[in-house]
């Protein structure tokens, strides 16, 4: 359970979960919010967007980096993990392409304002931000339609990708009509602060019909876009696609129905609430038993990496550091923060990203995780167990068995075996003297058990 | 070759044995259905199999660049019906105008912004085939992309290039034979066990900038040494590591010495001195080909940016105007360099999810649409064509106001799979097809 609901072991972690239980470590996590003074050393993170200049480009590269940086760092940090993994969901169900122009400035607003606000909260809610989200209504162009000419890129979208899903049964007329209510729903002029703005003018007042919802008698201007994602994110369509989204996010790329049914009936009969529903699905049996069946996406194995080598994020030496620097590195594995370039998000499932060649990026990253080049990510070793530590890096250890078992409780808790504690001690044994604690954590981490969770 | 790596390179070639039996045994096509996603499935399934005959698969021959342009491409830009009323009518502001329509025959120009490729169609090197209809009515991106490589068998386990190695034999034995180059794997060598995904050659080494790991391919061999999906992942990457050593050495320093004396590449790289995306897939692409160490036979490329809802600007300046010249040029210079190499056995297919609406929408930009170009790029093809089955663009010819597709994409990469590349089994590639002859060989 711990492996599902964090980003991955800490030293302490288990013993944090013993002594409290897990129940109560659960609803603990089911409430807890991310302190703001984590990210107190990356400022831009915190501006508000029309404070700052949308067409300063240099301010604009600092403004996404900060913010990928902050994405890092609480996912690293942060107390509240379940929290930051459904941030994670959300941003990526909400898939906003971060090197797009403005977006790198309209991204710290919609993060802050759509996403975190609303993480924890009602999906209704979190629907109405979205589409009232500058970065959102500029990245899938609804500011740009209009009554006489509509643009239906977000029409489209809402319905296949943020709310009933491509298999709800909805036709081209219902897109187009989606597209039609919604128009009027645009920003601001930069000088006029930038933000959200219904136009009367642009909109379209006739009424409308999209799958079963028709415009509500009487519902003019803005009520009618209204009332329409009130009905869709109400939609058991809707409470069917996100469920099974989140069984395949925390459970498995081949969901049990029976579980995803019981998912989604818990987010109707709570009207949406994304706690309760969340609630459900840790609470199920299928869930409890369902250990170890996820491959690790890119993203969750570097913050696996560095949480199980009981590493922090500095986020002082990362708005230290040249931009770009550590998104880079996601890159390099292919899934730094808000970069899939199309609005459904990063892909959810092993086949997407079992590779050979990601297999090698990854040994990489460990291998340079655990020698310190990568930068920003400090481990500290007083945080490594007994034998470890008392085997100082610089001499061969007496017995390497015993060190890389001792090495593989800490980095792989109960999810390691035999076969890879035999297979790293022979690595140990291999590597020059000087290299032993490193090369038998850089192995753990490489190995295939460290890439489930 | 290390001797630690022969273990893995054995394994791979079981590997490659049991696929060839699921081919002999059910098809594909079903048992990758019932394998669901779950790649280690897939694999107990197949040993579960006992295998039959002693069939020989034929040997694959030619060899195929798959560039997949992301988003939807608007082939009715890049390939436009100039002179067309109803095409003027419907895009007053982005449409090419028929003065600055590279002209191809009476119907169709180039954009100006292709003129490289246009130097190809001259040769006949280079065909296009226009209206082309992608086996779904479908206007998502995802669902029309993930079916068209899926060869439009939306329950498919495997993607089509995977089918097409599965039903070929490898004309040499090697570790690898088809590389993606991209950080995951494409849907279309989804379940394929000799496949390799990577973003660029260049890294394609072992050690990272600490080098902590160089010298444990042994250790890791032992880890990975199962038979599960992530086991025989790790054995593709480590035995492909020991055939790319010296290739991406090369990429390397060829990628920091901006690849000197390649005048394809010194092209590609433009005013700015840095190779495009495109351009850098594609110099990969030719590394791969080019490398007489490695029996690559497929690369795959993805290339984004092609889902233009807004501000598409007009042929003399603009975004659409900046995408089709970059992708002009890198596919100029790539071709260029392969001629300069003689490289013959080469077929670059063109493809993307759809084309776009015929009309223009609000924002200057187009939205979803249908009926497509696709190029294709060989030689020895017949090229120097538009073929075409055109369905022409009045209200009444138009599919829910996109133009129609009259001819199956899968249709012209089948042809082109059985005359070019050796596979005489393109029905289980493509089930149901190919249809009538395209005429592309």
């Amino acid at each position: 359970v711990a492996l599902r609901l964090t980003y991955g072991l800490t030293p302490g972690l288990l013993a944090e979960i013993g002594a409290s239980g897990r129940q109560a470590w659960v609803d603990d996590q089911l409430k807890a919010r991310t302190p703001d003074a984590l990210v107190a050393g990356l400022p831009l993170v915190g501006a508000d967007p029309s404070s700052l200049d949308r067409t300063d480009q240099q301010l604009r590269v600092e403004a996404a980096t900060q913010l990928q940086q902050a994405t890092i760092l609480r996912q690293v940090d942060s107390p509240a993990q379940l929290y930051e993994l459904m941030v994670e969901f959300w941003t990526n169900h909400f898939a906003i392409y971060l090197a797009d122009g403005a977006q790198r400035v309209l991204k710290l607003a919609d993060d802050r304002n759509v996403i975190r606000r609303h993480a924890l909260g009602r999906f209704a809610d979190l629907l109405k931000a979205s589409a009232q989200s500058p970065a959102m209504l500029l990245y899938l162009d609804n500011a740009n339609s209009s009554k006489s000419h509509i643009n239906e890129n977000y029409g489209r979208e809402l319905l296949e990708l943020h709310t009933v899903g491509v298999d709800a049964g909805y036709t081209e007329a219902d897109v187009v009509s989606a597209s039609d209510v919604l128009t009027g729903w645009t920003v601001a002029p930069a000088s006029q602060g930038g933000g959200y703005h219904f136009a009367p003018g642009r909109h379209d007042d006739t009424a409308r019909s999209v799958m079963t919802w028709r415009t509500p008698a009487g519902a003019t201007g803005e009520a009618q876009g209204t009332a329409l994602l009130d009905y869709l994110a109400h939609q058991p369509a809707t409470a069917h696609f996100l469920a099974r989204k989140l069984v395949v996010r925390f459970v498995s790329d081949t969901p049990d129905a029976g579980l995803v049914d019981a998912v989604a009936a818990s987010y109707l009969a709570a009207d949406t609430d994304v706690t309760s529903t969340l609630r459900t699905l840790i609470s199920d049996e299928r869930f409890v038993s369902s250990a170890r069946a996820k491959f690790r996406r890119p993203n969750e194995f570097l913050i696996a990496a560095i949480r199980a080598l009981g590493g922090t994020v500095s986020g002082a030496s990362l708005a230290a550091l040249p931009a770009r620097q550590f998104t880079q590195l996601l890159a390099g594995l292919g899934q730094a923060p808000m970069s899939w370039p199309a609005p459904n998000g990063y892909p959810d499932v092993a086949p997407a990203w079992l590779n050979a060649g990601g297999l090698l990026s990854r040994w990489n990253t460990a291998a340079d995780l655990v020698s310190g080049v990568l930068p920003a990510v400090e481990v500290d070793t007083s945080r490594l167990p007994a034998a470890a530590r008392a085997a100082p890096a610089a001499a061969a250890p007496a017995d390497p068995a015993a060190l890389v078992a001792a090495l593989a409780a800490m980095v792989l808790g109960d999810n390691t075996d035999p076969a890879t504690v035999t297979a790293v001690t022979q690595g140990v044994a291999a590597a020059g003297s000087t290299k032993q604690l490193h090369t038998a954590l850089a192995l753990l981490l490489s190995s295939p058990r460290f890439q489930y969770r | 070759m290390n001797p630690h790596l022969n273990p893995a390179v054995t394994r791979l070639n079981q590997t490659v044995t049991r696929r060839r039996v699921l081919v002999g045994s059910a098809g594909l096509v079903s048992l990758g259905a019932a394998a669901g996603m779950g790649g280690s499935t897939i694999a107990s399934l197949a040993w579960a199999i006992p295998p039959v005959g002693g069939a020989e698969l034929p040997r694959s021959t030619g060899r195929f660049v798959v560039v997949f342009l992301r988003g939807g491409f608007d082939g009715l830009s890049a390939v436009a019906p100039a002179g067309d009323q109803h095409y003027a009518d419907a895009r007053p502001g982005i449409r090419v105008l028929p003065e600055q329509a590279i002209p191809l025959d009476g119907s169709f120009g180039l954009h100006p912004a292709l003129a490289p490729l246009a130097e190809l169609y001259q040769q006949r090197d280079l065909a296009i085939v226009h209206a082309v209809s992608n086996a779904t009515s479908s206007r998502s991106h995802f669902q029309a992309q993930a079916l068209v490589e899926l060869g439009g068998q939306a329950a498919a386990g495997d993607g089509w290039i995977t089918r097409h190695l599965a039903t070929t034999a490898p004309p040499r034995p090697g570790a690898v034979r088809a590389v993606a180059l991209s950080p995951t794997t494409p849907t279309s060598l989804r379940a394929c066990p000799t496949c390799l995904a990577m973003s660029n050659v260049a890294s394609y080494t072992l050690g990272g900038r600490s080098g902590l790991l160089s010298g444990r391919t042994d250790a890791l061999a032992s880890m990975y040494a199962g038979s599960e999906e992530v086991a025989a992942q790790g054995q593709v990457a480590l035995a492909a590591l020991a055939q790319m050593g010296a290739l991406s050495k090369k990429a390397a320093s060829a990628t920091a010495g901006a690849a000197a004396g390649s005048a394809g590449a010194a092209a590609r790289a433009g005013a700015s001195g840095k190779a495009s995306y495109f351009a850098a897939g594609l110099a990969d692409a030719g590394r791969l080909l080019g490398s007489s160490e490695l029996g690559i036979e497929v690369v795959t490329l993805d290339v984004g940016g092609w889902d233009t809802h807004h501000n598409m600007g007009t042929p003399a300046a603009g975004h659409m105007k900046d995408l089709l010249t970059d992708f002009g040029a890198s596919l100029h210079g790539f071709w260029s360099d392969l001629q300069r190499a003689d490289v013959k056995d080469v077929t670059v297919v063109v493809i993307s999810e759809f084309g776009r609406r015929l009309a223009e929408n609000g924002s200057g930009g187009l939205d979803h649409g249908h009926g497509n170009a696709m190029f294709v790029l060989g030689s020895g093809i017949k090229g120097g064509r538009v073929i075409t089955d055109w369905p022409g663009l009045s209200p009444d010819q138009l599919d829910r106001g996109d133009l129609q597709g009259t001819i199956d994409y899968r249709d012209v990469v089948a042809e082109l799979l059985r005359a070019r590349g050796g596979n005489s089994a393109v029905g289980q590639v493509f089930p149901g097809r190919p249809g009538k002859p395209v005429g592309l060989v």
